[in-house]
C-alpha cells in the first residue's frame, strides 16, 4: 500500500539525512522523498512516499517521532490530500514531430520550456499517475532526460498541518 | 572560560563522579581542564573499557554514565559500547574531540565522522560548530539520556571550540517547541486492563528491563503480583525485579529460560508485558507468535514505538512501569483472581517442581566442576550481600542467569541485546565504582576475558572491590554449542585449546588470584575471595561438555523448549 507521510522537522543541517537514514535501518524503501523550507524558516517539511502495510506505518511513525528533530508526522489519507510532482522532460523532437509532441504536453496541460532544433523540454506538474502516463506516451519519441521532484502533498479543505494542529 | 572548561564545569554541576575516558589528539584541551579542575575521571586502558565501565556506572546508579574519548579511533572504538548502550537502554554521555572546524571534511589526521557512524546507534547526536552552542548543546544531550526510555546520546566537539572563549550569552538551543503525539489517559485503559484479566484463565506477567530502570516499580509490582495472584516470568535484563524464591515467579523467558515460563507464554491466553521489547530472544519467531488470535496482549512501554514492533497488541499503554502499577493498584477491583486461576498457577507448579527436581542435581558441586554448580556455590557464598553480579557473553552469561540469585534491581549487569563480550571486566569496574560497599561478582569466559584482559590495569590502580571468576572451558562455549547442535559438531575456530596462564596475568598487574581444577581447589579459593576486600581472580577449569539447557531452537515456538530430563 502507498503511503504519503508529511513531516515537519527543524531547518538544520543534517535533519534529512537522519530521516532518510531512519527509514533505510528500519528497512523501509523510500518512493519518493522531497524536502523545502516553510513559510517559518525554522522549520522544513518533508513528504515521503513509501509502500508499506498498516502496521509497517504506524512503527516509522512511532520511529520518527523519536527523533527530537521531527517536530510533527501526519499520514495523509486516501483521497483527502492532494499530492504533485513536477518535473522536466528533454524527448528528441524535429520540425517533423514538433507538432504531435506538442499536442500531447497541451493534453496533459504541461508547456514547452525550451526547443532546440532537435530536442524540446517539458515542464509538468501532476501526480504520479499522470506523469507516468505521459512519460509513456513520449517514449516513442525518445526520451533524452527527465529530472522529478518528488511528491509534495496538502490536505484538502480545513485541515492544517502545523505546530498548532 | 574556554569549551573544554566550560565542559568539565557542567559535568561538576551535574555531580558526575567519575567520568570514565582516555585522551588524545583533539581532546587535550579537555584532559588539559580536567587536570587543572581536579576533576575525578578513570583512565582504562582502551576506550571500550571506558564506555562500558561507564555502561556499568549507569546501570548500577541510573544516571547517566560519562565517557570521553579523542577523535578519530578513540571515538571509533566507543562505537561497540555506544550500541551496547543503545540495545540495553543505558544513559550514557560520550564526549569525543573532533578535529578542528577548518580542518573538518578534509579528511585530517585522526578525522572519523563519528557523528555520521553513530546516528543509527544513539538516541541522537550532536557536532557543535558554533560555540555560542556549546552549553545548551550539553544540557539538551544530559537530558536526552534519561528522559523517556533511557539512552546513549553523544556530543562532538571540535578541538578549536574546546580551545576558544565560549561567549557569556550563550544561544538558548532550540526554539522551537518540540511536539510529541499526546498520550493515551492510562487511567481510562487500566479499567480494560481488569477487563480483560477477568475474562483470562490462563495470564501471565512479562516484566522486561523496564521495570528494573523505571523507579521504584519492582516494589510496585510485587504488590500487584500478590494482590492479583497472577504467574510472573521476567526477561534476563529483568533479573532482580522480584525474589528468585517468590512462589509466583516463574523464572526468565527465553531461549535459556525455565521450561514453566516459556510454557506459560507459550500457553498463556493473556499476556501482560511491562516494558520488554519481546525480542526474538524471547519469542522465536513473532509471526507464528501472532497467528494465535484469541491470545489478549496488553503491552506497557514507555516508548510507544516497542508497542506493535514485534508482537501484536490488543492493548497499547504508553507508560512507564512504575506509573502504570501505581495506577492499576489504585484501581483494584473486588474480585478473587486467585481462584479464577488456580488451575493454571498449579498445572505451572507441576512443571516447576519437575525443572527444579533436575537443576537440585546439576548444583551438586563435585570435580567436574560443572559451572551450573560453580555458579551456585558463589551464590550461596554472597547470599544475603546484596552482591551486584556482572557477567560477560556466552555460557557463563546464560548460567549465571539461571542460577545466580539477584537479591535487588540494577544488580545483574550484563549485555542483553548487543550480546558484546568483552562487557564484563569494564562494566564491573564501573560497577565497583558506583557502589564500593557492595561485592561486585564477574562470571567471563575465557574468551571474553581476552578481549578487555587489559582493564585489569585499573582494577589494580583503583583497588576495586571485584572478583573476577574466569569460567575456563578452553572454547567459545556458545559458538562451540551451536556448532555441536545444528552443524555437525564442525568445531569452525571455536576451540581456545592454548589459552594463556590468566594466573600469571593477574599477578603480572599485581592482582591476588588462584586456580581451581577441583572442588577442594574451588571452595579454597571462594574462601579467599570472600576473606578478601581487594580484586581477586578465580580462574576455573570447568568440565568442557557441558551445554546451556534449557534451550529453545533457534525459530522455535517458547513451548518447543529442550531440557534433558524433562
Amino acid at each position: 500500500m502507498r503511503q504519503n507521510l508529511s513531516i515537519l522537522v527543524e531547518n538544520q543541517s543534517g535533519v534529512l539525512a537522519r530521516v532518510a537514514n531512519l527509514f533505510a535501518r528500519r528497512g523501509f524503501n523510500i518512493e519518493s522523498l522531497a524536502v523545502g523550507t516553510t513559510h517559518n524558516p525554522e522549520i522544513s517539511r518533508i513528504t515521503v512516499s513509501i509502500t508499506a502495510d498498516e502496521e509497517q506505518t504506524a512503527q516509522i511513525v512511532k520511529q520518527l517521532h523519536k527523533l527530537p528533530v521531527v517536530l510533527k508526522v501526519k499520514r495523509l489519507e486516501k483521497d483527502a490530500h492532494f499530492s504533485r510532482e513536477l518535473v522536466f522532460i528533454k524527448v528528441t523532437c524535429d520540425s517533423v514531430t514538433r507538432t504531435s509532441v506538442l499536442q500531447i504536453v497541451d493534453i496533459f496541460r504541461g508547456h514547452i520550456i525550451d526547443v532546440s532544433p532537435s530536442t524540446a523540454t517539458i515542464e509538468i506538474s501532476g501526480s504520479s499517475d499522470k506523469i507516468q502516463a505521459l512519460t509513456e506516451l513520449l517514449v516513442p519519441y525518445g526520451i533524452l532526460e527527465m529530472v522529478r521532484t518528488g511528491l509534495i502533498a496538502i490536505e484538502r479543505g480545513e485541515r492544517v498541518l502545523s505546530l498548532d494542529s | 572560560m574556554n569549551g573544554a572548561q566550560t565542559i568539565v564545569s557542567f559535568l561538576q554541576k551535574k555531580g558526575v563522579n567519575p567520568a570514565f575516558g582516555y585522551p588524545g589528539g583533539p581532546i587535550l584541551v579537555l584532559y588539559d581542564a580536567i587536570y587543572q579542575a581536579d576533576f575525578p575521571h578513570v583512565l582504562t586502558r582502551h576506550e571500550q573499557g571506558a564506555v562500558h565501565a561507564a555502561e556499568g556506572f549507569a546501570k548500577v546508579t541510573g544516571k547517566p554514565g560519562v565517557v570521553i574519548a579523542t577523535s578519530g579511533p578513540g571515538a571509533t572504538n566507543l562505537v561497540t559500547g555506544i550500541a551496547d548502550a543503545f540495545l540495553d537502554s543505558v544513559p550514557l554521555l560520550a564526549i569525543t574531540g573532533a578535529v578542528a572546524r577548518n580542518c573538518t571534511g578534509k579528511d585530517a589526521f585522526q578525522e572519523a565522522d563519528i557523528t555520521g557512524i553513530t546516528q543509527p546507534i544513539t538516541k541522537y547526536n550532536y557536532l557543535v560548530m558554533d560555540p555560542a552552542d556549546l552549553q545548551s548543546t550539553l544540557e539538551e544531550a544530559w537530558n536526552l539520556t534519561t528522559e523517556g526510555r533511557p539512552g546513549p546520546v553523544l556530543v562532538n566537539v571540535p578541538k578549536d571550540i574546546l580551545a576558544m572563549e565560549i561567549p557569556e550569552k550563550a544561544s538558548a538551543g532550540a526554539g522551537i517547541m518540540r511536539h510529541r503525539p499526546p498520550r493515551k489517559k492510562v487511567e481510562t485503559q487500566v479499567l480494560s486492563v481488569f477487563e480483560a484479566l477477568k475474562k483470562s484463565k490462563r495470564p501471565l506477567l512479562l516484566a522486561g528491563g523496564g521495570v528494573i530502570i523505571s523507579d521504584g516499580a519492582s516494589q510496585l509490582m510485587q504488590r500487584f503480583v500478590e494482590e492479583t495472584g497472577i504467574p510472573v516470568a521476567t526477561s534476563m535484563m529483568a533479573k532482580g525485579v522480584i525474589d528468585s524464591h517468590h512462589p509466583q515467579y516463574l523464572g526468565m523467558v527465553g531461549m535459556h529460560g525455565t521450561p514453566q515460563a516459556n510454557s506459560c507464554i507459550g500457553n498463556c491466553d493473556l499476556l501482560l508485558v511491562v516494558g520488554c521489547r519481546i525480542s526474538d530472544r524471547i519469542i522465536g519467531d513473532p509471526a507464528k507468535y501472532n497467528t494465535n488470535k484469541d491470545r489478549v496482549v496488553i503491552h506497557v512501554d514507555i516508548d510507544p514505538a516497542e508497542i506493535g514492533k514485534n508482537i501484536r497488541p490488543t492493548i497499547e499503554i504508553e507508560d512507564d512501569a512504575a506509573n502504570f502499577f501505581s495506577h492499576v493498584l489504585r484501581h483494584m477491583p473486588d474480585y478473587n483472581f486467585k481462584t479464577a486461576w488456580a488451575e493454571w498457577i498449579s498445572s505451572l507448579q507441576i512443571k516447576a517442581d519437575r525443572f527444579h527436581k533436575i537443576t537440585d542435581e546439576l548444583v551438586c558441586l563435585n570435580d567436574k566442576l560443572l559451572p551450573e554448580a560453580v555458579v551456585h556455590e558463589v551464590s550461596q557464598a554472597y547470599k544475603g550481600m546484596n552482591p551486584i553480579l556482572v557477567t560477560d557473553v556466552g555460557q557463563h552469561q546464560m548460567f549465571a542467569a539461571q542460577y545466580f540469585e539477584i537479591e535487588s534491581p540494577r544488580s545483574f549487569l550484563t549485555s542483553g541485546g548487543l550480546g558484546t563480550m568483552g562487557f564484563g571486566l569494564p562494566a564491573a569496574i564501573g560497577a565497583a565504582i558506583a557502589a564500593p560497599d557492595r561485592p561486585v561478582i564477574l562470571f567471563v569466559g575465557d574468551g571474553g576475558i581476552q578481549m578487555t584482559i587489559q582493564e585489569f590495569g585499573p582494577l589494580k590502580n583503583l583497588g576495586l572491590n571485584v572478583k573476577v571468576i574466569i569460567m575456563d572451558n578452553q572454547q567459545l562455549g556458545m559458538v562451540r554449542q551451536w556448532q555441536e547442535l545444528f552443524f555437525g559438531k564442525r568445531y569452525s575456530q571455536s576451540i581456545l585449546d592454548n589459552n594463556p596462564n590468566f594466573i600469571q596475568i593477574a599477578d603480572a598487574y599485581g592482582l591476588q588470584g588462584g586456580r581451581a581444577t577441583n572442588a577442594q581447589e574451588f571452595r579454597d579459593n571462594l574462601a579467599k575471595m570472600l576473606a578478601s576486600k581487594e580484586p581477586y581472580v578465580l580462574h576455573v577449569m570447568l568440565d568442557v561438555q557441558e551445554l546451556v539447557y534449557p534451550m529453545i531452537p533457534p525459530g522455535k515456538n517458547p513451548d518447543e523448549i529442550i531440557m534433558p530430563g524433562m
